[in-house]
């Protein structure tokens, strides 16, 4: 009888153990309750620091930088696309064939909570499953209205808040190409300002400067988002790839809205 | 502790805290250090075993949890692991010494640094480590662990002030 019952708990326990580390119930409902919290946090954030930027520091020039830097992103998106769609011509000319564009519906978030600490890099955004967005979908940065670049990647999702793995998160991995010569490697997040490029083959003719596009074999990442530029290119230890660093093109680091792309993962994670 | 000070102390002196954390991360995306750890194992040397007190560390390992994306149960029993072995050690040492109390923020906060480590490589899949990554790493482990220490400390001296006893 006793054995019996020792069974019955170590079956219930081992059950209860399961499911709070799947499904973890606790954060949904801790996260919905939080989520007007980090809501009013996030604005009174923002307040504070748009009052430090513009009463502490050139008010005119931080405008103008801001507005040429908004710019030239802008511009830089618009080159990366043209770049990008000169290659593909390129190409289609000599297969005679043209593949139709994709679009994917977007979503726009607010940022309510940067959950930043020396290991890791994430946010948690001020929208959920119930406006569409699920794991893996790709997240950009809004600029202007117009996405410019890629800044992570949705990794978590509850009803009305979700959490995104930012590029430099060691958890984030993306197949990218270098623009100009179109070699593919892989990205790498590494918990530090820069992210890690590697696998780029020896052959190829990249420099420091380059800009680096995501080069959609992954099946996460759509083909020719701009994530950003090539720094430090060397040779791997074992002297079979070339390795280096990528500054994100997006400043991760003053964010406050982002742009989900609804695209259904093609993959499992 | 009890439900004088769970409700009219402890709770709104943790969403204070909570939020000048959020206020403090969202301006400067940098935190070099853990708040909640750091709040958490202050506030240990000073409960009994109560239910108030099982809320309050209940509480801050689910904050602590919505910050990762890792399974909520792993703090929640890291920090109870904290709390009950601090509460085994009162029967054993006398555990009022301020050695006492570093040595015990100084383990459990070793002992959150390995777990994180593990983690972070974990997650972590470079094919080269080179020099650079890990100097960095290393600068970065021993200003979290200072850090949060120096916050420990200070969380510890701002609670007692406040709760005004030794256990409660």
């Amino acid at each position: 009888m006793r054995k019996k019952w020792a069974l019955f708990i170590f079956i219930f326990f081992s059950a209860s153990l399961l499911f709070l580390v799947k499904s973890d119930p606790f954060k949904g409902v801790f996260g919905f309750f939080l989520k007007p919290f980090w809501n009013f946090e996030s604005i009174l954030s923002e307040k504070i620091k748009n009052f430090f930027s513009s009463y502490f520091f050139l008010v005119e020039i931080k405008r103008e930088n801001q507005k040429l830097k908004e710019e030239n992103l802008k511009l830089r998106q618009e080159l990366t696309y043209f770049v990008e769609r000169e290659i593909l011509y390129q190409k289609l000319e000599k297969l005679y064939k043209i593949e139709p564009p994709f679009q994917y519906p977007q979503v726009v978030a607010k940022i309510i909570y940067k959950a930043v600490d020396p290991f890791s890099d994430q946010i948690i955004i001020n929208k959920g499953s119930k406006d569409g967005i699920m794991p893996q979908m790709p997240v950009l940065a809004l600029i202007a209205n117009e996405g410019v670049g890629l800044v992570g990647q949705v990794v978590e999702t509850h009803k009305n808040w979700s959490r995104i793995i930012l590029l430099t998160d060691p958890s984030f991995a993306a197949d990218v190409k270098i623009l100009r010569t179109q070699d593919r490697a892989i990205l790498k997040g590494k918990g530090e300002k820069y992210c890690s490029l590697e696998f780029l083959p020896l052959y190829s003719e990249a420099k420091t400067g380059d800009t680096i596009i995501t080069s959609g074999q992954d099946l996460i990442y759509p083909e020719g988002l701009l994530v950003g530029t090539l720094t430090n290119l060397s040779k791997d230890p074992q002297g079979l790839f070339k390795k280096g660093e990528v500054k994100p093109a997006v400043d991760l680091y003053n964010l406050n809205w982002v742009v989900i792309l609804l695209k259904i993962p093609e993959i499992s994670m | 502790m009890d439900g004088k000070i769970f409700f009219n102390t402890f709770l709104p002196l943790l969403i204070i805290i909570s939020f000048l954390k959020g206020v403090f991360v969202y301006i400067t995306s940098y935190s070099p250090l853990d708040f909640y750890s750091a709040f958490c194992l202050a506030l240990i040397p000073l409960l009994s075993l109560n239910i108030y007190s099982f809320l309050s560390i209940f509480l801050l390992s689910l904050l602590k949890a919505l910050e990762t994306y890792y399974a909520s149960l792993l703090f929640i029993v890291l920090y109870f692991l904290f709390f009950l072995s601090f509460q085994h050690l009162k029967k054993i040492f006398k555990t009022e010494t301020k050695f006492f109390l570093f040595l015990f923020w100084g383990i459990s906060l070793l002992l959150l640094i390995i777990i994180k480590t593990i983690l972070f490589f974990d997650t972590l899949s470079l094919a080269v480590l080179d020099y650079n990554f890990w100097l960095n790493f290393i600068v970065k482990i021993l200003g979290y662990f200072f850090l949060t220490f120096l916050f420990c400390i200070g969380f510890y001296i701002l609670f007692k002030g406040m709760i005004g006893q030794t256990h409660v």
